[in-house]
């Protein structure tokens, strides 16, 4: 394909129209309407009548907004070249980006978590499970229960019984 | 990396069930049910896993088996998928009731890689999987498959995709099993044996592989196959292997029903199938939606492979790419000169291919026959834009006039360039 990136036209041009998301403490985001339609929550609202002015997300704080706009943004952008420059190189791309996106702490990654619940982002809903899954992997249960903070109500004997159930998961 | 939480909150065992599931599924087995120590709270979230994958990654070294049964046992709901692969089993007891507790519980996507170390004889399916009336993937290796003489009680009415490897058929006939699939989309059934008739009847299908034996073979009422690769195994049960269909040719029977194809793979043991019987000049039915034909392990001394390689050519005039690759065929005939006639026949029949752009040749041993073919192709493709030649390791020292040769040939496209690789050279030309 004859383009090269630097000639390659932006996804969001100044004349594709707007959004303003406003996160649970007040703040104001304005997005481009591809990235705001990341979205399937918001898409729905659109569709519902709600996309007029100022679109109110209740359950997100600006902290957050911010960082998952991130993701769309990126996205949007990702999804265009992939349309452009074909797949293999676009995948590449996505997975590091990804990658070094997703490389935060417990506390943040529980907020993008219960974000892209809300907001219905698969993508990012997808990657952050799968980082908790990561972070669990291969790990005793002593290290999870740290890094997660749950506590272990378990007496020392139903322990060893568990452990005892399924002794081949524990060996 | 930044992982100890600074709130102190619990930060997963409260999230949304759905959540929790998706966090599960991306783990390995062995650890998705180590979370049950974590806490009460956790004790049974494994136990609703809609996936339960025992693969290599599982690095489950004994008691599979029994491992894989407690596991089904303690598991509550729908299960969508069961993986089993990569794992070597010591016996397949058991298999048969987890096929029949999932056929109750409406598994969706069924993976079964059956390796039975020791020497212990292959295992055969049994009949509660024809329950698994959800099934919209199937995968199965190392078994032996009795297929039901009628359609009655057959029927995966959902199934999309079905890849059987290594399979035993029992039962000759695969038709009535593929029949009573009416949404399957790909068919790839590879190193299987026991079959003699194949006749695939699937209104929905769009590629299908096949490589193993069979005596027959027949395409009706596929109206969306447009991939199809045949590679036919010299054994076969009972008799010869080339076995006339009738009068008509094999040729004419088995592309019949292939209509709308674009992409055609056969190798050399499927030409010669296909050359048993009468080989007509040119096929019935024009193949004007093929662009891609693959010819693996080709006898080029073999008259009849050649002759079907030319009857194909005169009915696919809209081929853009043809790849082939040669094979020495130790038996054959010294004298090529048929072969030779043959061809300088062809090559004063007039202009064919004019589609064609890309040829591949590979290991090919530079004989007369070979650069005939060549020659042949590079007069009768207007619009040829490259032909890769890349030679058998053996013939690296007549490569040079390999060379030479191709060089002098005439050829029909101002724009075509021949590229000449150094043996196993890889080329990365498109």
């Amino acid at each position: 394909m004859a383009s090269s990136s630097s000639s390659l036209p932006s996804p969001s041009s100044s004349s594709s129209k707007k959004f303003i998301l406003r996160s649970s403490d007040g703040k104001h985001f304005e997005v481009d309407e591809a990235v705001a339609l990341q979205s399937e929550m918001i898409k729905q609202m659109v569709e519902d009548g709600f996309g007029g002015d100022v679109i109110p997300l209740l359950n997100v704080s600006s902290i957050v907004l911010s960082k998952v706009i991130d993701y769309c943004k990126k996205h949007v952008e990702l999804d265009f070249k992939k349309k452009m420059d074909g797949d293999n190189e676009a995948h590449e791309e996505i997975k590091n980006w990804d990658s070094e996106y997703i490389n935060v702490g417990v506390d943040e990654l529980y907020h993008l978590i219960m974000a892209a619940n809300y907001l219905h982002i698969k993508g990012l809903l997808d990657l952050t499970c799968q980082k908790v899954a990561d972070i669990i992997k291969g790990k005793q249960p002593e290290q999870i229960r740290k890094i997660f903070n749950i506590e272990n109500d378990f007496t020392p004997e139903e322990e060893q019984e568990i452990r005892k159930e399924h002794s081949w998961a524990f060996e | 990396m930044k992982t100890v939480t600074s709130s102190g909150c619990d930060r997963i065992s409260y999230l949304p069930i759905n959540i929790i599931e998706n966090i599960l599924v991306n783990l390995p087995i062995k650890d998705a049910v180590r979370t049950s120590i974590l806490s009460t709270e956790w004790r049974y979230k494994w136990a609703t896993l809609p996936k339960i994958v025992f693969d290599y990654e599982s690095r489950i070294k004994s008691k599979l088996i029994k491992i894989v049964h407690q596991v089904l046992l303690i598991h509550v709901g729908y299960i969508k998928k069961f993986e089993l692969s990569g794992l070597a089993l010591r016996s397949c007891s058991g298999i048969d009731k987890w096929i029949l507790f999932l056929s109750r519980n409406a598994i969706e996507e069924l993976i079964l890689h059956i390796d039975v170390g020791g020497g212990g004889g292959k295992y055969t399916l049994p009949s509660s999987l024809f329950h698994c009336k959800q099934l919209r993937y199937l995968e199965l290796r190392g078994c032996i498959f009795r297929i039901p003489p009628t359609s009655k009680g057959l029927g995966f009415n959902h199934l999309k995709r079905l890849r059987l490897y290594n399979i035993t058929f029992v039962g000759s006939t695969i038709g009535c099993l593929i029949s009573s699939c009416p949404l399957l989309e790909i068919l790839e059934l590879d190193d299987f044996n026991g079959l003699t008739d194949i006749e695939v009847d699937a209104p929905n299908l769009i590629l299908i592989y096949l490589c193993g034996s069979f005596r027959r073979i027949c395409f009706k009422n596929c109206p969306l196959l447009v991939n199809v690769a045949i590679y036919k195994c010299g054994y076969s049960i009972g008799g010869s292997n080339y076995i006339d269909q009738g009068r008509r040719s094999n040729l004419i029977k088995a592309l019949g029903g292939l209509a709308r194809i674009e992409e055609l793979k056969l190798g050399n043991e499927t030409m010669k199938f296909l050359a048993t019987g009468n080989i007509p000049r040119k096929l019935p039915h024009i193949y004007n939606h093929l662009r891609r034909l693959y010819l693996d392990c080709i006898t080029f001394c073999n008259l009849k492979v050649i002759s079907v390689v030319f009857c194909l050519f005169k009915s696919v005039p809209k081929l853009q790419r043809l790849e082939i690759s040669a094979q020495l065929d130790k038996g054959a005939p010294r004298d090529m000169e048929p072969v030779l006639e043959f061809m300088e026949e062809q090559f004063h029949s007039g202009c064919f291919l004019n589609e064609l752009q890309v040829v591949k040749m590979r290991y090919i041993y530079g004989m007369r026959v070979e650069l005939e073919f060549l020659k042949l192709l590079l007069a009768n493709a207007p619009v040829l834009e490259t032909m890769c030649i890349a030679p058998e390791s053996e013939v690296t020292a007549a490569g040079s006039n390999m060379c030479k040769e191709l060089l002098r040939f005439c050829r029909a496209s101002p724009k075509a360039k021949i590229l000449y690789f150094e043996p196993y050279e890889e080329s990365d030309e498109d």
